[in-house]
């Protein structure tokens, strides 16, 4: 083999190693301008960010558009990242600014109708629709939660999309707050305290809790 | 009782797994613990049917990440050293040229020479730009007087009277005995009075379009009413006295 084929093959190898790579040192070879550890940092991240967006918007366009821009945004300014936490919780910390960010943009009414649109054109579209009652209850439920957890305060909103719904550790969820363990819980607490106010009256409409 | 209570809701905001014996006896002796208990778990099923929601996969795709970065980054990394360097250099050339200002001499300015000849109250005159350079027309003699060290005077409604022979004539004029209007002063007749109708002057090269006004206070002199000389002579003899045609002519 010649010495342009052997170098050719050296890098076809080394791009196929950059999923065994770890964060760190795809980070520092992205911050020296290789653009495929770049690729390699989406690829592994662009799903766990976009859950938790979409947790949080409860839209799939949206949340792209939020992932999109987590994205340019963490790459553009990769020069500033000073590694004293996991990029995977940097980019937890961008994804969330961009949601409050998005979250005070937006109108709650707006969301509303929107989303219950989605419902019944799932509900048509369905390729196996379950039994109505099944569905009727089903939507109850979702309905009550999500007009619950849009009912509560942007913060308090992270909180339970974080710890209830996409199940972060404590620990994970201080270091992207910037805050204590202990402090996160006590947050959480007070989150729970809220939305349970908010939750109780509307699961009791729907005769769930007496 | 109460005390038992407090606890078990402190229990539960510590996120338990599972009811211990303890809490399972206490229970069934206390009812709102237990509606409390029952909220929880409807809590509980309820966040377990949404976390069970599948969400939907991401289509964002890394070419369209790439793409928007081609452009976006070269917007952001390179125009800020770029702009940075452009008002460093602005700001240097800035202050340069104040400093050099500062410190050049004023006397290489070619106007600084007849500026700084002149008295404060007529320094504003200058800024017309009609200043001629010192070495103007006028008689060594004329250049001896104070005031007409000035090259170029005007007057208070900004009219000047620039031309040499003006000056001149003027400077005759001041030197000339002080009329007195006394015994044989009579008023001047219509005719006499037409003849102080203005009369032009010979255009300057800098102001061809000026007119010159003659002065008319004053007092007609004895010389002018005899003689009834020409019309610039008896236009300079109705001025007052040496210190009034100085005054009247600049």
């Amino acid at each position: 083999m010649n010495r342009a084929g052997t170098f050719a093959m050296d890098d076809f190898a080394s791009r196929l190693a950059y999923p065994t790579l770890s964060d760190e040192q795809l980070v520092a070879r992205a911050k020296e301008g290789d653009t495929d550890a770049l690729e390699t940092l989406f690829v592994r991240y662009r799903q766990p960010v976009f859950r938790l967006v979409y947790r949080s918007v409860q839209n799939a366009d949206d949340a792209e558009d939020i992932v999109q821009e987590v994205f340019l945004k963490a790459f553009e300014r990769l020069h500033t990242f000073r590694e004293q936490s996991r990029f995977s919780t940097w980019l937890m910390r961008i994804a969330l600014n961009l949601c409050t960010d998005r979250a005070r943009a937006q109108k709650r009414h707006a969301e509303l109708l929107q989303r219950e649109a989605e419902y019944k054109l799932a509900w048509m579209t369905h390729p196996n629709p379950p039994e109505p009652e099944e569905v009727v209850q089903q939507n109850a439920f979702h309905e009550a939660f999500y007009a619950a957890l849009n009912r509560l305060p942007e913060h308090h909103r992270q909180l339970i999309v974080m710890r209830d719904l996409e199940e972060m550790e404590y620990e994970q969820m201080a270091e992207i707050l910037n805050t204590t363990v202990g402090g996160v819980k006590l947050r959480v607490m007070r989150a729970r305290r809220a939305f349970k106010a908010i939750l109780e009256p509307l699961l009791r409409e729907i005769g769930e809790i007496e | 009782m109460k005390n038992l209570c407090r606890q078990f809701a402190e229990w539960l905001e510590s996120e338990p797994s599972a009811l211990t014996e303890t809490w399972r006896a206490h229970l069934e002796a206390c009812a709102v613990c237990r509606t409390l208990w029952q909220q929880e778990q409807t809590y509980r099923t309820l966040l377990k049917q949404v976390r069970s929601e599948p969400v939907p996969a991401c289509q964002l795709r890394w070419e369209t990440i790439a793409s928007r970065l081609e452009t976006r980054p070269q917007r952001r990394i390179f125009w800020a050293p770029q702009l940075a360097w452009g008002l460093g250099m602005a700001l240097a050339v800035g202050i340069a040229t104040g400093l050099w200002f500062q410190t050049t001499p004023r006397s290489q300015n070619p106007d600084s020479a007849v500026r700084v000849s002149q008295p404060e109250s007529t320094s504003s005159a200058g800024i017309e730009g009609h200043w001629e350079p010192a070495t103007s027309e006028v008689q060594p003699s004329a250049v001896a007087e104070p005031v007409l060290t000035e090259p170029n005077p005007t007057h208070s409604d900004g009219e000047s009277e620039t031309s040499p022979k003006a000056v001149q004539k003027a400077y005759q004029i001041a030197r000339a005995p002080e009329p007195t209007p006394g015994r044989g002063w009579t008023r001047p007749s219509p005719s006499q009075i037409t003849m102080l109708s203005p009369e032009p002057i010979e255009p300057l090269d800098d102001a061809p379009q000026a007119e010159y006004l003659p002065v008319r206070y004053g007092a007609l002199t004895a010389t002018a009413e005899s003689a009834g000389g020409a019309p610039a002579e008896n236009q300079h003899a109705m001025e007052g006295t040496d210190e009034n045609a100085i005054i009247c002519s600049f």
